[in-house]
């Protein structure tokens, strides 16, 4: 079995802003191997990109404090080690693919300039050797006149062709986690389907683990081996992708899925989420979902455990833990 | 079907755009002889992606661009021409944006927004359909309430502002409304609610929709018939049914193969 990458067990954290404090995650679980792809799926406010910058400690220092819990990166405790050593991970042993590429990029400095430094900051690679990286680096995502995309500047190139460019940085120092975060949102469907099979490829090729930020289940189906649902801070239902999507056990996940107009039927009405999403300012007691659960019922007051229907699906339902339960 | 049940013709309409950069003229052709009909009452669906054209269309219905050539004919009068000044029909054709934090303007309340519109209708037309308790009876159409009306757009969540835009579109009874990319800043279970009301709505109102999308389930579910575009021609046109179950040009099958589909990709 291959090794944990990263060990995220029941994290809780809140933000203080304007002396009200937000619980933004509450007993997150989370666990990554080497060259697996796991996706975190949730809608706006569920948490998935705070999960995210979280493993680096990229949360605003002054605003962020973490209320319980752990995360392991390879074996450094991240919650325990201060900034600098946090920092040396960046980039090197983590590396970030964010929505938007234009933002992502220096638009006053040509490609492989800075690819070039960001090689020289994580290598010990003389300049000549660093040159040569940044072409090889290019070729690898499928740039095929690398000689030319390394004297253009960002505004040059094309959307998909800037993403594959970030792409290229975060995997030039070989990093164990990829961190993707809705890499493919601001792309067309049919170069959002190329730079899928690039991360899927490099993953493969490099044994990197890879945690991909979605709200497409469509994406995360395509990609993922597993997957993690989060709704207001919260792990709902986590499991291998076929399990969790093809027969979902907690009642948000159901309700999401059933929300599709993939499939549903062009004379009826598609399904809804009744209710609002909560006010985190007060985390309400019990199960997070049961104000706008179908399902709820006496023991949704208390709060439910993630815990395994089998060895690869996981669902923090009582109504699928109760004796006799089970939808 | 007979030219007779067409609410909107566009017939062979061309647009080029032209940008100078350090000298260099650079012709961008966006929409190239293209032709296409809505019937009345019914929901096209112009899908492609970008760059494709899909919004140089919308802007050329709105009559925020002008044509190179070609006419757009709109319930029997030609509303858009290269030639001579046609009389463009404000408060008949009507838009919703797909960012609705960029297309409502802050510092108005909602109801400013939902009456702005009728200022460029005629007086008639404001007279039969301006009145306060029509602002009233969209507000709730869309499903706000009427303490709503006196709130600015950033107190209201994405999809309750982009019900908002629908409402403002509504103000001046269209026969068309222009929905260009209405859900794709939405989550997913608020997209189902905005397209369960864009469905509603069309029923109680009589609308007819241009549908612009790259969402291939959205389409799939809303639309009557499709339109391909790719660089700005329209490659493939056909009925809801055939178009997803037999694509016949090889792009639109490209197209729909790089759709990834949750449930197609589960039953590998």
């Amino acid at each position: 079995m291959s090794s944990l990458i990263v060990d995220i067990q029941d994290l809780s954290l809140s933000f203080q802003t304007d002396g009200s404090e937000v619980s933004i995650l509450k007993n997150v679980k989370l666990q990554i191997a080497t060259g697996e792809i796991v996706g975190l799926v949730g809608e706006s406010g569920s948490g998935k990109s705070v999960t995210a910058l979280a493993i680096s400690k990229l949360l605003p220092e002054e605003i962020t404090r973490f209320t319980g819990g752990s995360i392991n990166f390879d074996g450094t405790d991240i919650l325990k080690s201060d900034e600098a050593s946090v920092a040396e991970l960046r980039g090197k042993r983590i590396g970030f693919v964010f929505q938007e590429p234009m933002t992502a990029l220096n638009p006053t400095m040509t490609i492989g300039n800075q690819l070039f430094h960001v090689i020289r900051r994580h290598s010990t690679l003389s300049k000549d050797e660093a040159r040569a990286r940044v072409r090889k680096s290019l070729e690898e995502v499928l740039i095929f006149k690398p000689e030319i995309v390394e004297n253009q500047y960002p505004f040059q190139l094309s959307g998909g062709m800037r993403q594959r460019v970030v792409i290229a940085m975060a995997m030039s120092a070989n990093p164990a986690l990829l961190i993707a975060d809705e890499p493919t949102t601001a792309l067309d469907v049919t170069v959002q389907a190329e730079i899928l099979s690039l991360i899927e490829r490099l993953a493969k090729d490099h044994g990197t683990a890879v945690l991909l930020i979605s709200h497409d289940l469509g994406v995360i189906a395509k990609t993922c081996s597993r997957v993690t649902v989060l709704y207001a801070g919260e792990v709902v239902e986590s499991g291998n992708v076929a399990d969790v999507l093809k027969n979902p056990r907690h009642p948000y996940t159901q309700a999401l899925i059933r929300s599709l107009p993939d499939i549903a039927a062009r004379d009826r009405s598609l399904e809804t989420i009744t209710g609002e999403f909560p006010d985190l300012r007060n985390r309400p007691d019990g199960c997070i979902y049961a104000p706008r659960c179908p399902k709820k019922f006496e023991k949704c007051s208390q709060s439910p455990l993630l815990l395994g229907i089998n060895q690869l699906h996981a669902v923090a339902c009582w109504a699928e833990h109760s004796v006799g339960g089970g939808a | 079907m007979s030219n007779h049940d067409a609410l909107l013709r566009v017939e062979s309409i061309n647009k080029t755009f032209i940008t100078q950069s350090r000298g260099i003229r650079n012709e961008n052709h966006a929409v190239k002889s293209l032709s296409f009909e809505i019937m009345r009452g019914e929901v096209f669906g112009l899908v492609g992606e970008s760059g494709s054209g899909k919004s140089t269309i919308a802007n050329l219905l709105m009559n925020l661009e002008t044509l190179d050539s070609g006419e757009i004919i709109f319930d029997g009068n030609v509303i858009a021409a290269s030639k001579g000044t046609p009389k463009f029909p404000y408060g008949d054709i009507q838009i919703v944006f797909q960012d609705p934090k960029s297309s409502l303007d802050p510092r108005m309340s909602v109801r400013e927004i939902i009456e702005e519109p009728l200022r460029s209708v005629s007086i008639d037309r404001k007279k039969e359909f301006g009145s306060s308790s029509d602002v009233l009876k969209l507000i709730q159409a869309v499903g706000l309430r009427e303490e709503h009306l006196d709130r600015k757009p950033h107190q209201f969540s994405g999809g309750q502002r982009q019900r908002i835009a629908i409402a403002r579109a509504l103000i001046t009874r269209p026969k068309l409304v222009v929905l260009d990319e209405p859900t794709s800043a939405l989550d997913i279970s608020v997209q189902a609610q905005v397209i369960n009301l864009l469905k509603a709505i069309q029923n109680e109102f009589g609308l007819t929709y241009l549908f612009i999308s790259h969402n291939m389930g959205v389409v799939k579910y809303l639309c009557d018939r499709v339109g391909v575009l790719y660089q700005g021609e329209l490659v493939e046109v056909e009925t809801n049914e055939r178009i997803f179950a037999a694509p016949k040009q090889d792009y639109t099958k490209k197209l729909l193969a790089s759709v990834p589909n949750m449930f197609e990709d589960m039953e590998k």
